[in-house]
């Protein structure tokens, strides 16, 4: 029988896959083509790249539902395809996935803000994402990851949508701050020290923070907030900041650049590190050979 | 405490009902309308932008502050009417939207209400709308300033075809066009001949102001 996650988590440290928007662009798919109907649509490729990480030695994969919330597809009037996009794309995860690796649910935010940014209702917030954990755990994940989000009253809505639903799967929901003058905020300006407290009392087994940092920044976020909250930590920092060339956008980051940092999240106290925009396969094989000994 | 003081205040702390009361009250007492812009709610907005663009405010206080501003804008519009020389206060007619094949729309947005906030009389078309809709638009509602929005790589290159469109048509003279969006940097903007490009959206308020005072 598969090892309990959390267990896991707390015997060493486990390692995430890195980007999947950038794999599919690279792939093929055009800016107004919906990544999570290539679920459907091309499978294979999608089965692809999550084997491609396995193989870099990654322990999870998260699956290709980042926008898989019914109103995020409801803005390309997908929405009645949300449980069938869903369901797939857990089964191309599963499909490759080796023993003792997990498969990861992917919740990302819907797009739609709350007042007084924007005017969707925490109600409809709460029922897009209960459709989305319905389907991601009908179809067996081993894991629900809510990430990504800027807004705390979001995620607590969609972490009280998995909770209300299952008190026993491990959640992780990692946030996205930016650095300011006074240190690390949300777009809402909220500071993590509130965000992870706020996620704890939720019922969140893992907190932590992915995207919009690079590694260097997500290292002092993480040296901070390392005393202050007594849950495990999850970093998936960008491949640097990215820059455009030649119409073409790049991150500056080499793998093993990203992996040295990697090193250095686990270091001060991440029990989890992954890749974000612009990591491939080759960065997290770059930080799988850094951390061998710890793995 | 001067009436424009406690409006700027009201509307910094983000007290949607004190400032119209406030505004409501200057209205009243005969206090002109301009000052009550100009001396009060201006400096407020401004003021709400700047601790944006400091890091002490964030997204909600600086929606609430421009959604302020148009609350009291609608107070104040039926009065700046009335008055016989000035019929209208505009600062200009603006078409913002974000570029075919791209549904990011929170950044436009938050640029067209601080545009809004700011007295620009602003056409918002939303997401994913095509070049010749920015047009027509722009013709049918005889704007002086085009903004496109692209949050991706793979769409700015369509603020690049508008502005072709332009040349082709030969319309370039008739309106700014000023592009935003997170990859857009001046160099693209100098590149493909944008009059102008905001880092953010107060950054891309100011520049308009600048912009429509020259044009």
């Amino acid at each position: 029988m598969k090892r309990d996650f959390l267990q896991l988590v707390s015997e060493r440290t486990v390692l995430f896959d890195g980007g999947m928007g950038s794999m599919l662009i690279d792939a093929g798919m055009k800016p107004d083509e919906c990544p999570e109907l290539w679920n459907v649509e091309k499978g294979s490729i999608i089965k692809d790249i999550h084997r491609l990480y396995f193989d870099a030695g990654a322990d999870v994969v998260l699956t290709n539902t980042f926008g898989g919330t019914e109103i995020k597809l409801g803005t390309r009037a997908l929405e009645k395809r949300a449980e069938e996009l869903n369901k797939a794309a857990v089964r191309n995860a599963r499909s490759v996935c080796k023993t003792n690796r997990y498969v990861a649910g992917d919740i990302g935010p819907t797009g739609k803000f709350l007042s007084p940014v924007g005017d969707i209702t925490e109600a409809e917030l709460y029922q897009s994402f209960s459709r989305q954990t319905e389907a991601l755990l009908q179809e067996g994940v081993d894991i629900i990851v809510i990430e990504t989000m800027y807004d705390l009253r979001e995620a607590l809505q969609a972490v009280k949508a998995v909770r209300d639903i299952t008190s026993s799967i491990p959640l992780i929901t990692t946030m996205t701050f930016d650095k300011k003058k006074r240190g690390f905020f949300t777009l809402m300006g909220d500071t993590p020290e509130k965000c992870f407290s706020a996620l704890e009392s939720s019922g969140v087994n893992i907190v932590g923070a992915n995207c919009t940092l690079e590694s260097k920044d997500m290292l002092e976020l993480c040296r901070l907030v390392r005393e202050k909250t007594p849950l495990p930590l999850s970093f998936q920092p960008n491949a640097g900041q990215p820059a455009v060339r030649d119409g073409k956008v790049t991150y500056p980051q080499t793998p093993k650049e990203f992996a040295a940092d990697i090193v250095q999240l686990v270091e001060v106290g991440a029990s989890i590190v992954g890749g974000c925009c612009g990591t491939t396969p080759e960065f997290i094989s770059a930080a799988w050979e850094a951390l061998r000994k710890r793995i | 405490m001067s009436i424009f003081y406690k409006i700027s205040e009201a509307l910094v702390k983000g007290q949607l009902d004190k400032t119209l009361e406030l505004v409501n009250k200057s209205i009243e007492d005969g206090v002109s309308v301009n000052e009550i812009i100009d001396n009060g709610l201006s400096v407020g907005i401004r003021r709400v932008g700047d601790l944006w663009e400091e890091g002490q405010f964030f997204l909600p206080e600086l929606m609430q502050g421009a959604e302020i501003m148009r609350s009291a804008m609608d107070i104040l519009n039926p009065h700046i009417l009335k008055q016989k020389d000035n019929t209208t206060r505009s600062m200009g007619k603006v078409v913002i939207g974000t570029v075919a094949g791209d549904i990011h729309d929170i950044g436009k947005t938050v640029v067209g209400s601080m545009l809004t906030a700011s007295g620009f009389d602003v056409v918002d078309l939303g997401p994913d709308v095509p070049i010749d809709r920015f047009l027509s638009i722009a013709e049918e509602v005889q704007a002086d300033m085009i903004c496109l929005s692209a949050l991706l790589t793979t769409t700015m290159i369509i603020q690049r075809d508008l502005i072709t469109e332009l040349k082709k048509r030969d319309l370039s003279h008739k309106y700014i066009v000023m592009i935003g969006g997170a990859p857009v940097t001046q160099r693209w903007a100098d590149e493909i001949g944008a009059d102008g490009f905001g880092e953010n959206a107060v950054a891309a308020v100011k520049k308009a102001t600048e912009l429509i005072k020259k044009k």
